[in-house]
């Protein structure tokens, strides 16, 4: 029986390295909470693993509860924690990060605020080698992720769940039926997607912090690429109407040269072949001495995209079904784009996309469209404050000629219209200088340039 | 160049009318704000001692027409979504570098004490001071510091900063600027990021009255623009950090320290080195995966050197600077891009400008300057070997 005396349940995934394991499950045990909980270690590593934790045996926490998951794959374990589990919320962390003091507070004080709530914590990766080429390139494309789920009008999608650690309630977990444990990878993204395709919010708690100590190996990061294109390839299967986001149909999405270049390499070589680590790793062992990390980056990040071709070349028979639509992608999740008239407002805009939540919408002026924002399978339906996106960085120049002539012509500025002098600028709160669009060029030529 | 230069600032949101300045001033420089926020910088002749401000604020406004647009639309429309996120950050240490200044420092630590709420900690760094003119100053301040680093170098007086600094985020000015209103503030709200550990702003000249402030100036400055740049190794080249602003505007984060580790000190003001302590920093946050930004709307006004001597010593010392440094990553980092660096910079700046003084072609700059900077350029690597030896032996 869920939530009678356990509040929360705290599920750690363990693969091999249990001095690692102890010291998170100790970060993890000794911090403040205002709740009751349980945690729950499953273990997954097989053979000596599971031997040095049982020889930790008494430097264990007292209280903690450990579940067999020996060489299941990472959803199966997560699976059979959950499955184990008596809170009425759940916490999923993984081992190979260290949790910082107020993680569960944070994931709490989130799922309290919205019990309906996927709430995804902050990892933040500490390296014991500066020099590292390869981490510290991991290190700012993850906090570049992170740094987006910052923003307020950020909407969120389901690569936005990377890293095992996260919050739900233990109903809606069940409801929308766990993990998949059939899939290769992209088990996350695939939780991810239909947890928003069920209506429920999600968000980002960049207080429930944990460090992943752990750096990834070259052939480590380029075997997580191989898994992840494996796990799109089936995520496509299970979900056809992702196909536009994950499949790999879209060759307009490599329009570089080299980049098609790479993508064609993946594309037609042989699923087991691992010709290319060899020489690419002697490349890129060359800019790394050269100390060319630009350069560096770029065909680090060519590399990993060639071996997530080649993953996703490996769950299909021939390319030839590999690049055929499968049924239903014609269709992307939630349907038609809302078409939104800004000559009734921008407030009036926001509150209608409040009420309706699309998947996307196309703002007009007097009919004439001015921005598109598509329908984007797994991601969360638009709310008001997603627009405000479209004025955060680079706002679009129409948009910006249009707002202008909004908000003129509702200030009642009638002396644009008539070409008379520019008046003096004063101060204003709502609006901008009237001088700024007084003179050359004028109402007229804003709205010709408007349509 | 057109001399004496009136140095403005102007808000676009205020009214203006027209302005009387002295009669020797021929010209006008003028950073044009709308709502505190740096816009444009205009630059027009001055007639009979007066200046029509409602034309440069028109020129102002047709200049960056559709950037005010844009600021207003942000402003109004973008609601939070304009900010960069996070919660605020708490009070900072703005630690002041000085050494045998004091007309210079009360007017800095005036502005300061001015503008700095109560909960922000002010630093003065007396380095290698032959006077106490900097500890009365200091005395009679009650809110300000002072920190007494008895060994010469900017850069020593920058790590002295750090360790007594009280908080986290520390921001350094030097005692020769003025920093603006919301200098400290637009610094900070950079921090948000957790990967930034340095943030720069835009420094500008404080008055523009001898022709050595304007060649200054126009050998360009301190000001590197008006748009706000978001750095890491995988966009920019480490060495490659001239346009990120400069050491005299700029707040680090105390854990530098462990992060990246002090500034050389080796480098920088006060040693042989003469200049590069900032550079050296900025390429090795980048280096080891940390972000930099450079934020134009964190404002300084800097007072260039006055006399010609000073001016022609300065740009020697930056070539000096430059090159120390680029000996450095050669030598210590084995960083063979700095050979690269040094020669396009000699084949594709240096030599053309010194081609076109000698040739006396239009917009050539004077070449004493140019000379004095070759100069420095040549001693800069035996200045940085000297510098350490220093370094090893306590001086």
């Amino acid at each position: 029986m869920r939530g009678r005396d356990i509040l929360v349940s705290v599920i750690v995934t363990a693969n091999g390295n249990p001095a690692r394991t102890l010291e998170t499950l100790r970060a993890l045990m000794h911090q403040g909470r205002s709740a009751p909980a349980e945690f729950i270690l499953v273990e997954r590593s097989s053979g000596s693993g599971t031997d040095d934790l049982g020889k930790l045996g008494a430097a264990l926490p007292a209280g903690l509860k450990i579940v067999d998951g020996t060489a299941a794959k990472p959803a199966a374990a997560w699976k059979t924690g959950a499955a184990a589990a008596r809170g009425r919320w759940l916490i999923f962390l993984d081992s190979a990060l260290v949790p910082d003091d107020g993680l569960v507070e944070a994931h709490l004080k989130t799922l309290r605020s919205d019990s309906d709530a996927l709430s995804i914590g902050y990892v933040r990766m500490a390296w014991p080698d500066p020099g590292d080429l390869m981490n510290i390139v991991g290190r700012i494309e993850l906090e570049k992720r992170y740094a987006a789920m910052r923003r307020p009008h950020h909407r969120f999608c389901l690569e936005d769940l990377f890293e095992t650690n996260f919050a739900c309630t233990a109903d809606h977990f069940e409801r929308i039926g766990g993990f998949d444990a059939s899939l290769d990878g992209r088990e996350l993204q695939e939780f991810a997607y239909r947890w928003i395709r069920s209506g429920r919010p999600v968000s980002f708690s960049p207080l429930a912090l944990a460090c992943r100590f752990h750096t990834a190996t070259f052939r480590q990061e380029l075997s997580r690429q191989f898994r992840n294109g494996m796990g799109n390839a089936q995520l496509c299967g299970r979900h056809p109407e992702l196909f536009s986001v994950v499949g790999m149909w879209n060759v307009k999405r490599f329009s570089k040269r080299r980049k098609k270049m790479y993508f064609l390499v993946g594309l037609v070589s042989s699923p087991y072949l691992r010709w290319a680590h060899g020489p690419a790793r002697l490349m890129l062992g060359c800019l790394e001495r050269l100390k060319m990390r630009k350069s560096w980056a770029k065909h680090f990040r060519l590399l990993c995209m060639l071996e997530y071709c080649r993953g996703y070349r490996r769950a299909f028979r021939s390319v030839a079904s590999m690049m055929r639509r499968p049924d239903g992608s014609g269709t992307p999740q939630g349907g038609q784009s809302l078409r939104i008239d800004l000559k009734d407002g921008w407030k009036g805009a926001l509150e209608m996309v409040d009420r309706e939540r699309p998947d996307g919408i196309i703002l007009e002026y007097h009919r004439h469209p001015m921005v598109r924002i598509p329908p984007q399978p797994g991601a969360e339906p638009l709310r008001g404050i997603h627009l405000h996106a479209l004025f955060a960085e680079n706002p679009p120049r129409e948009l910006v000629m249009m707002t202008a002539l909004e908000t003129l012509e509702r200030s009642g500025e009638r002396t644009f219209d008539s070409g008379q002098a520019p008046g003096e600028l004063k101060p204003q709160s709502s609006a901008p200088p009237r001088a700024a669009v007084s003179g050359q060029p004028r109402l007229a030529v804003l709205r010709s340039e408007t349509r | 160049l057109i001399m004496p230069t009136k140095v403005l600032d102007l808000e676009l949101t205020e009214e203006l009318s027209t302005m009387a300045v002295p009669v020797r001033c021929r010209r006008v420089f003028a950073l044009v704000r709308l709502k505190g926020r740096p816009l444009t910088i205009i630059e027009r002749p001055v007639h009979d001692g007066l200046i029509d401000l409602e034309d440069l604020k028109q020129t102002a406004i047709e200049q960056c027409f559709s950037l005010i647009w844009e600021r207003w639309c942000v402003d109004e429309l973008a609601g939070k979504a304009g900010t960069l996120g996070g919660d605020p950050l708490g009070p900072a240490t703005v630690a002041v570098c000085t050494r045998e200044r004091p007309e210079d420092l009360k007017r800095c630590l005036d502005r300061l004490l001015r503008f700095l709420d109560a909960g922000h900690e002010i630093l003065v760094v007396d380095n290698a001071p032959r006077t106490d003119a900097t500890r009365s100053l200091v005395e009679n301040h009650s809110r300000v510091n002072y920190v007494l680093e008895p060994l010469p170098g900017l850069d020593r007086a920058r790590n002295r900063a750090l360790k007594e600094a009280a908080h986290p985020i520390v921001a350094f000015c030097d005692d020769d600027a003025v920093p603006d209103a919301g200098w400290l503030d637009a610094l900070l709200k950079n921090f948000f990021d957790p990967l930034v550990l340095c943030a720069t702003g835009m420094t500008l000249p404080l008055e523009l009255e001898t022709p050595a402030q304007e060649w200054f100036e126009a050998y360009g400055g301190f000001g590197k623009g008006f748009e706000r740049k978001v750095v890491d190794c995988t966009t920019r080249n480490p060495l490659h950090v001239g346009n990120l602003g400069a050491g005299t505007n700029m707040a680090v984060r105390k854990s530098i320290l462990q992060a990246v580790g002090p500034f050389d000190e080796a480098l920088d003001c006060g040693t042989v080195t003469r200049s590069g302590g900032d550079h050296d920093m900025f390429a090795r946050i980048l280096k080891r995966g940390y972000r930099m930004v450079y934020d134009p709307e964190a404002i300084c006004w800097h007072r260039h050197r006055r006399s010609w001597k000073e001016l022609r010593s300065t740009i020697y010392g930056y070539g000096v600077g430059v090159y120390s440094r680029l000996a450095k990553e050669l030598f210590m980092e084995r960083d063979l891009g700095a050979v690269g660096l040094a020669w396009s910079w000699f084949r594709n700046e240096q030599l053309p400008q010194v081609v076109r003084s000698v040739l006396r072609r239009q917009g050539r700059k004077p070449l004493d300057l140019l000379m004095a900077e070759l100069g420095g350029c040549f001693t800069g690597p035996f200045a940085y070997k000297r510098a350490r030896k220093n370094l090893r032996k306590g001086v």
